[in-house]
């Protein structure tokens, strides 16, 4: 069994096209507070969990599916299929991921970057082997 | 242990050595740290300039190594023979899984390309890549 490093990742962010070198995923819940009168100690139930998640990279150019598609798609809710690879079999995959940012930096005498933010619909799929 | 990832670098340019590849190209001249003084150029030197450690609760150790490779050439032969070779050392060496014994695998990244200087009648062209491993 090997141990995972950066290298070995991969991205795929439905047809918006990036060529990334960096992702990452966030998950967070509620959690309530359901202490009562005679408990030991504070007691709290969980809620439904939230997934939510960046890719960066670099734009690119070339061809005709190049394009990052910041402008028609995102007027009707923009729902993308994301693939996020740790490793080879290592993956988080959500089909109805909603973007709900997007940036792009270019600067003459710098790197040409591009970035997503998402929040999954229904939640990720983990596969891991 | 550190001896196993100078191992696994050296052995890798070995399991290609016929025209095209980095080995033809130096004449199977590599070297740790630096040449014979007699050597014929082109050559290639490897250097393993540092290696962090950080150890795991499971008692394994991660590494990640940064090695510098430099090739020697002739200025007479001309700088592009020099990039033909160090391309043929990025081919080889990006995104290589090395097999260092003991370890899990050596992943290489190259860090840095073909910074090239020159003194006297040689041209030396360094690059900088990183491989990282965790002992089993």
């Amino acid at each position: 069994m090997a141990r995972i490093v950066g290298n070995d990742g991969v991205v795929s962010f439905g047809t918006h096209s990036i060529l990334a070198n960096a992702w990452s995923i966030s998950i967070s819940r509620v959690v309530s507070d359901v202490t009562a009168y005679g408990d030991g100690g504070t007691r709290v139930v969980g809620g439904m969990p939230s997934y939510t998640g960046s890719v960066s990279g670099f734009l690119e150019a070339g061809a005709a599916d190049t394009s990052p598609e910041l402008t028609g798609k995102f007027y009707s809710d923009d729902v993308v299929a994301v693939t996020l690879t740790a490793a080879t079999g290592c993956t988080y995959t959500c089909s109805t991921c909603h973007i709900s940012g997007a940036s792009v930096n270019v600067s003459k005498t710098g790197d040409t970057t591009i970035s997503f933010d998402f929040t999954a619909s229904g939640g990720f799929v983990e596969s891991w082997n | 242990m550190s001896q196993a990832i100078k191992t696994a670098i050296y052995t890798k340019p070995l399991s290609i050595k016929t025209d095209p590849s980095l080995y033809y190209s130096v004449g199977g001249r590599i070297y740790e740290l630096q040449g014979q003084d007699d050597a014929a150029l082109p050559l290639l030197t490897y250097e393993v300039q540092s290696t962090p450690v950080a150890g795991l609760f499971d008692g394994e150790v991660y590494i990640k190594s940064q090695v510098l490779f430099t090739i020697y050439g002739h200025r007479r032969l001309g700088a592009e023979v020099i990039g033909t070779i160090e391309d043929q050392l990025y081919v080889l060496m990006k995104d290589a899984a090395l097999a260092p014994s003991g370890y899990d695998r050596g992943v290489v990244v190259p860090l840095d390309r073909d910074r090239r200087t020159v003194f006297d009648e040689i041209i030396a062209s360094e690059s900088i890549y990183s491989v990282e491993a965790t002992s089993t």
